[in-house]
């Protein structure tokens, strides 16, 4: 939550707001106290009272947590809370970190990633299974498309439950409370209803009131535009983010044609973006986004997703598989001009797969060695936004593993999406010496 | 003589107050709350734990809206049959309900400040007691005369939020007074780590139980207002769950000067 405290440090301004909140809670007919008089003792307030005022303080003032547990030994008074308000900023080591990481200029200041996770659907069929189901010829998933299991959610799960696994594993990692988030960018393709996913995945987190939620579209892409949209809401003052991508294709494609909906699994990941303004190892520094759009291969996909059993699909496969390796090279192409880093230089490559075939023509095309891309579709099939989302979670990984040695890793970003979108950003993760050395 | 089981037990100053569950039908059950003659809440020593079946004559109580559970009760008697968690809330979901606000008390829910409890209207509520399934759940401590007290915000299966709930389970009460001793024992202050406990090792716990269920009950009306109440969360806190805050406790924790 971003602190507006600074304004109540002077005592003088601090106890009208107090008196304010107070005087809110006060039952009928009960005269205002003395300053000094313990609203509890006194049996002016009773807890729920209590509770009102802090929490209307805390709304007020944005310091999280506001007087709880309240200090020992000091009455709960108007003078206390006036105090308590004022002193807010040393009270803890830990707040006060905080506080002075908040008080960056956004001018000096560059986002990282600082946690990130994904989940998946439970239910892993393989290709065989999976073209039994879609009434496909044997091979045609697994052969054709090179998919060797997809992940499919199970009955309990959806979007959210998905969403809510991968965004807690990315809250943890960060060591990020949900308290803390400013605000959650959400996309999916598959989620049609409301409220947003956005709004429902806050809810489900306990995400704070004053955090704010929205959802970004792009199908595919989508990932990106949230990180995108994340990364410049933070650089405008606030501190932390949350990104994440939810699809749960098979119920809104069990209608479509088995050749399209065997190459879709379930799945969704999650990120923690963070403002920071000191550079330490390790960091995963998030660079600047590319993007765009090419309405001439606009009809190699149009899908219309109005429910369960009901999809209209346009699917020209390998037009569309053509474009899209024509767009990622581009994205590719771009990202070297905005990193200022060769491809032949790149340590990872988190891109979006449609399918295993298709990722390796474009690894073959664009000249993108595989044991620098993890591989997402093969085993869970195209999880649409979260694709490169979970590619992303697994080039980090990797990246954490290995921070060491002169200059920083990069790892390219990109995705294609219906349209034909295509977006992309790179990641710069700080190595010991470059930290040492003052590197941006 | 009537047979139920204690389902909830509640902190009520100056004991507990209790509600059962009691046949309704065949396979479901309804909830009933026996009181002494006296007063609301059982004085300690109280010896009975949820879960456990027992024996109760029941007399009329005077009815006052929306706590028509209300039983007046002779001695309660065990029977020697014990429920676990488990059997207990299969039973309680079977018995009062809802997945949403709207159906937890059968009228609309009252708020006087945004992130503040809610209340009802003592005259529009159908219910005093209703069960939930939940997704997720944070804690919060607030300080009040008698020590520290132990909130709530609960998302229900709805991902609709109830907001501060007071915690008045007594399972949990002990819990939190069980924390609080520890605290006092290493001279620790009750921190930011020790709510970091709360809301990450704890609440995983809770998440990621089978037995994920709460019951909402409501307060005495006071000044036309009736308090919405964490009357049971399921899971239950057991002593082992604070053995994953010793490391908590030689690492992180701020010592008081």
């Amino acid at each position: 939550m971003s602190q507006r405290w600074p304004k109540f440090r002077d005592k003088s301004r601090a106890l009208p707001v107090v008196r304010d909140r107070v005087a809110a809670e006060l039952p009928p007919g009960k005269l205002f106290p003395a300053d000094d008089e313990d609203l509890i003792e006194s049996g002016l307030i009773d807890s729920m009272g209590w509770v009102g005022i802090l929490s209307g303080l805390e709304d007020i003032t944005g310091v999280q947590d506001f007087g709880n547990p309240w200090p020992p030994n000091r009455p709960q008074s108007v003078r206390a809370l006036a105090e308590l308000l004022c002193e807010a900023p040393g009270e803890d080591a830990e707040a006060a970190a905080s506080r002075s990481a908040r008080s960056v200029a956004p001018g000096d200041s560059w986002v990282n990633l600082t946690g990130w996770g994904y989940a998946l659907g439970r239910i892993r069929v393989e290709a065989a299974g999976v073209e039994s189901k879609c009434a496909l010829a044997p091979g045609t998933i697994s052969g054709r498309a090179g998919i060797d299991t997809v992940c499919y959610a199970g009955q309990s799960e959806d979007e959210i439950s998905l969403g809510f696994d991968a965004a807690e594993a990315a809250l943890a990692k960060a060591g990020v409370g949900p308290g803390q988030v400013d605000v959650l960018v959400a996309t999916s393709a598959t989620w049609i209803a409301f409220p947003s996913l956005a709004a429902r995945l806050h809810s489900r987190l306990i995400l704070d009131e004053s955090c704010g939620a929205f959802d970004v579209g792009g199908a595919c892409a989508g990932v990106i535009h949230a990180l995108a949209t994340a990364r410049a809401i933070l650089l405008t003052g606030r501190k932390v983010a949350l990104v994440v991508a939810a699809e749960i294709n098979s119920r809104p494609l069990a209608a479509a044609p088995g050749e399209f909906r065997g190459l879709f699994g379930d799945g969704a990941c999650a990120f923690i973006l963070s403002r920071s303004g000191a550079s330490t190892p390790g960091e995963c520094r998030l660079g600047n986004f590319i993007s765009g759009c090419s309405g001439a291969h606009a009809s190699a996909l149009r899908l219309g997703l109005t429910g369960v059993g009901s999809v209209t699909v346009e699917f020209k496969g390998e037009e569309l598989v053509g474009a899209a390796i024509t767009a990622l090279d581009r994205v590719i192409q771009e990202l070297e001009a905005e990193s200022g880093t060769l491809r032949t230089e790149v340590d990872w490559f988190a891109l979006h797969q449609a399918n295993p075939r298709a990722f390796r023509s474009l690894a073959n095309r664009a000249n993108i060695p595989l044991v620098k891309s993890p591989e997402v579709t093969r085993y869970t099939g195209n999880l649409g936004s979260a694709t490169c989302g979970v590619a992303l979670c697994k080039a980090l990984e990797k990246a954490e593993a290995d921070h060491h040695g002169e200059r920083h890793k990069v790892i390219f970003v990109g995705a294609v999406g219906p349209g034909l979108l295509w977006a992309g950003t790179y990641i710069s993760i700080v190595t010991s010496a470059a930290a040492s050395t003052g590197q941006p | 003589m009537p047979e139920i089981i204690i389902s909830d037990i509640t902190m009520m100053s100056p004991g507990y107050c209790i509600i059962g569950l009691e046949p309704d039908g065949r396979d479901s059950f309804r909830s009933v709350r026996p009181m002494p003659f006296d007063r609301y809440a059982w004085l300690d020593p109280f010896m009975f734990n949820r879960g456990d079946c027992v024996r109760c004559q029941f007399a009329p109580a005077v009815l006052r809206a929306p706590h028509f559970e209300d039983r007046q009760a002779r001695s309660l008697q065990r029977t020697g049959s014990i429920l676990n968690e488990g059997d207990l809330i299969r039973r309680l979901e079977t018995a009062e309900v809802s997945i949403n606000l709207e159906g937890l008390f059968g009228c609309s829910l009252e708020s006087d400040n945004p992130r503040g409890n809610f209340w009802i209207d003592p005259s529009k509520g159908q219910r005093s007691i209703c069960g939930c399934p939940y997704h997720n759940i944070r804690f919060r401590v607030f300080q009040d005369p008698k020590g520290l007290r132990l909130r709530a915000e609960l998302v229900l299966a709805s991902d609709e939020r109830l907001r501060s709930l007071p915690v008045v389970d007594r399972a949990w009460g002990q819990f939190l007074a069980q924390l609080v001793k520890l605290c006092a024992e290493d001279k620790i202050t009750f921190s930011s780590k020790t709510m970091n406990f709360l809301n990450r090792q704890v609440t995983e716990k809770l998440r990621k139980s089978p037995n994920r269920f709460a019951r909402i009950g409501l307060a005495r009306a006071r000044e036309g207002k009736c308090w919405l109440m964490l009357d049971s969360l399921f899971p239950q806190p057991t002593g082992d769950w604070l053995k994953t805050l010793e490391p908590a406790r030689n690492r992180n924790w701020q010592k008081s000067p």
